[in-house]
């Protein structure tokens, strides 16, 4: 990667209106009908303001990245959480290049968020500004409102991230390109943001549930994940090698870290660290333990080795978490 | 039996019939004895005074509807359809100042009016009926927008009777409201965006017929209409058997096929068959995406025995193959997951 000329920017606007004010001064570019065209500089394309009427806020991105640029959230006090959904091809030239993609519900008030954009890549996205406030509206008669609710404060990780699928980025682009007569747009748009809203969120129940979503694996290699899964963090201080794993639940090794991967969206020792650093956390909230007690209790041999692990999942050390 | 009622919500007029027939409701449903018929009928409201009425239902006799006029300015759109035409052909007399739900149709009423709807005994109706606020409109559209589709709206029904057919896009979400599981983790949230969709589909389906119609020398009147849908039903009714040939469909219709294949274009704004073919493929994502079924059941069940023949089509209608369809991405990396932010962040320190 490049070391030279990365551009930085540092924001920690909640309004999404304001921030591409702040945008359009960086990019010396004007800002209008809600659409900031990135001067050629810096990209090709457009970011896009989208207010709907059921007090939504979106920002809307589709543009190919000209210049290196980091943008980094700095932490801001009023806490809200927003849904995103991303998709970036790395050589826009390349057409056998393949798009990664990502719907992730990340907080504000939790670290620090950075995000690396490269020249050369093409990316489309859609930010879903929640608030408290309204999450709390949206899940009041919803059955399972109450229980999602201490999940998504819990910032659990493992629930609240997925690839995208077909379903996701069809929608994504009716979004980003509505083939819609203007008079009803604004309609057409609320109903897409709400399906993928309604579809991310359903998701992250049945993985908290854990019901595999959309996997294509016949039953019984469903089960037998599900043992592995569950085999995997029977002991938060250690997990077991691959190997070891794949003899337990009668899986070849390489079948194993495949089908696994695809069914909880992250490799078997992603997952494991995951479950482990937010073992950690919820500890650390509860405030009952110190965090040598917890470190110990992980089976780490120091503090530090624990701190650097818990950092590199949360983005935040534990000596933070414990002082909020 | 016939029942009056004001209310203002489904909610409301589902207690009613619950109370008449001397029956509890559970989860807002209410389950028909035999005694009364046999089917459901369930209701829910929705956030800004919008409230639903869904239903598949066959009650014993006629269940007459009675609504007083209601207070604030109130629209019920109106989803109806009975998936076999046959069953009311033999129909009793009707009166014009009644409703009767005994043939498939969508139409918008203003609630303020006093109606009289029937629901006809041994016909089975599937329905989705909304009752919402103009101010719900508002929230969308410009005020002009909403009188324009208004006015338009009613004078073309009081001269022609309602024309938008159903066809299988709003057949498709009706059926996920009526059999939408009580259990789904998010129902408000699933009924609510999916009735908004039966409501932008209505709409921009219908300004988009009448602005066209402007322009075309010859409309389609109410009689054609109905025999039309009846074509329609029939071509989409079983996609697991070889489609009716048009003369088939054409006797149906008691059209000729000349006739039959221009209006049927007009009205659902494709050829027969690729209509056919178009929801058949539909049919297949979307039995493809509950995950019950391997490709090769669903290739069977939308009536093709040669499974890279289903294969070929499907990606003509969608661009990607059904083996495609349950792919994701690689991994994008968020939050502190990945190598590259690490990168990213030793360059910045």
């Amino acid at each position: 990667m490049n070391t030279d000329n990365v551009l930085k920017i540092e924001y920690d606007h909640i309004d999404y209106d304001d921030l591409l004010r702040y945008y359009s001064r960086i990019f010396k570019t004007r800002y209008q009908n809600n659409i900031l065209e990135l001067p050629v500089d810096y990209g090709e394309g457009r970011m896009q303001l989208l207010e709907i009427p059921n007090g939504l806020q979106c920002l809307l991105g589709d543009y190919k990245v000209n210049q290196n640029m980091v943008f980094q959230r700095t932490r801001n006090e009023m806490p809200f959480f927003v849904l995103r959904f991303d998709e970036l091809k790395e050589d826009d030239e390349n057409p056998l290049a393949q798009p990664r993609s990502a719907a992730c519900l990340t907080s504000s008030n939790f670290g620090s968020h950075i995000i690396y954009e490269t020249r050369g890549s093409k990316i489309k996205s859609l930010k879903v500004k929640i608030g408290e406030d309204w999450l709390n509206e949206f899940l009041k008669t919803e059955p399972a409102g109450d229980k999602l609710k201490s999940h998504i404060y819990l910032q659990s990780y493992v629930f609240s991230y997925e690839p995208m699928d077909k379903e996701y980025k069809e929608l994504l682009n009716q979004v980003l390109y509505p083939e819609c007569d203007e008079r009803f747009r604004l309609l057409y748009l609320q109903n897409r943001v709400m399906l993928l809203v309604e579809r991310f969120f359903t998701h992250f129940i049945h993985r908290m549930e854990s019901k595999p979503v959309n996997i294509k694996l016949p039953n019984g290699d469903i089960q037998r994940l599900k043992e592995a899964e569950q085999e995997l963090i029977r002991d938060v201080t250690a997990s077991p090698s691959i190997s070891v794993l794949a003899r337990r639940v009668g899986m070849s090794e390489s079948k194993l870290k495949v089908c696994f991967k695809e069914m909880y969206g992250l490799s078997v020792f992603q997952y494991f660290q995951r479950y482990r650093m937010q073992t950690a956390k919820a500890r650390l909230i509860s405030r009952k333990y110190t965090i040598k007690q917890i470190s110990e209790e992980l089976g780490y041999e120091n503090v530090a080795s624990f701190s650097k692990a818990f950092y590199k999942v949360f983005d935040q050390l534990p000596t933070d978490v414990a002082a909020e | 039996m016939t029942l009056q009622y004001n209310s203002d919500n489904y909610v409301d007029l589902l207690h009613v019939i619950a109370g008449k027939m001397q029956l509890a409701l559970t989860d807002n449903t209410l389950y028909f004895p035999d005694k009364f018929g046999k089917g459901f009928m369930k209701a829910a409201l929705m956030p800004h005074n919008m409230s639903v009425l869904t239903g598949d239902l066959t009650p014993a006799e006629d269940i007459v509807l009675e609504r007083f006029s209601a207070n604030a300015t109130f629209y019920a759109l109106h989803f109806v359809e009975v998936p076999d035409y046959k069953s009311f052909q033999g129909t009793s007399a009707k009166d014009d100042t009644s409703i009767y739900f005994d043939g498939s149709t969508i139409a918008l009423v203003n609630a303020q009016l006093e109606a009289r709807y029937v629901l006809r005994g041994g016909v089975n109706v599937r329905f989705v009926l909304m009752l919402f606020e103009r101010k719900l409109l508002l929230q969308y559209m410009d005020e002009q927008v909403v009188d324009l589709f208004l006015s338009t709206y009613f004078s073309k029904v009081l001269k022609k009777g309602n024309t938008t057919p159903i066809d299988a896009d709003f057949r498709e979400l009706m059926f996920d409201l009526v059999k939408a599981d009580a259990h789904h983790p998010l129902i408000t949230q699933y009924t609510n965006t999916r009735c908004l969709l039966l409501l932008e589909r209505f709409i921009i389906r219908f300004m988009h017929q009448s602005e066209q119609e402007q322009q075309l020398t010859f409309k389609l009147n109410a009689d054609e209409i109905s025999r039309l849908m009846r074509v329609e039903s029939r071509l989409v009714k079983d996609y697991s058997q070889a489609p009716p040939t048009i003369e088939v469909l054409s006797k149906a219709a008691a059209m000729s096929p000349t006739k039959l294949k221009k209006d049927f274009k007009q009205l659902y704004g494709l050829p027969i068959y690729e209509y056919y073919q178009k929801n058949r493929m539909k049919k297949a994502h979307s039995l493809l995406s509950e995950n019950n079924y391997s490709i090769k059941e669903v290739g069977i069940m939308v009536g093709y025995t040669n499974l890279s023949h289903f294969a070929v089509s499907f990606k003509k209608e969608f661009g990607i193959l059904p083996s495609e369809l349950s792919h994701r991405d690689e991994v994008l990396p968020m939050d502190g997951m990945s190598d590259m932010e690490e990168a990213a962040r030793k360059q910045i320190n």
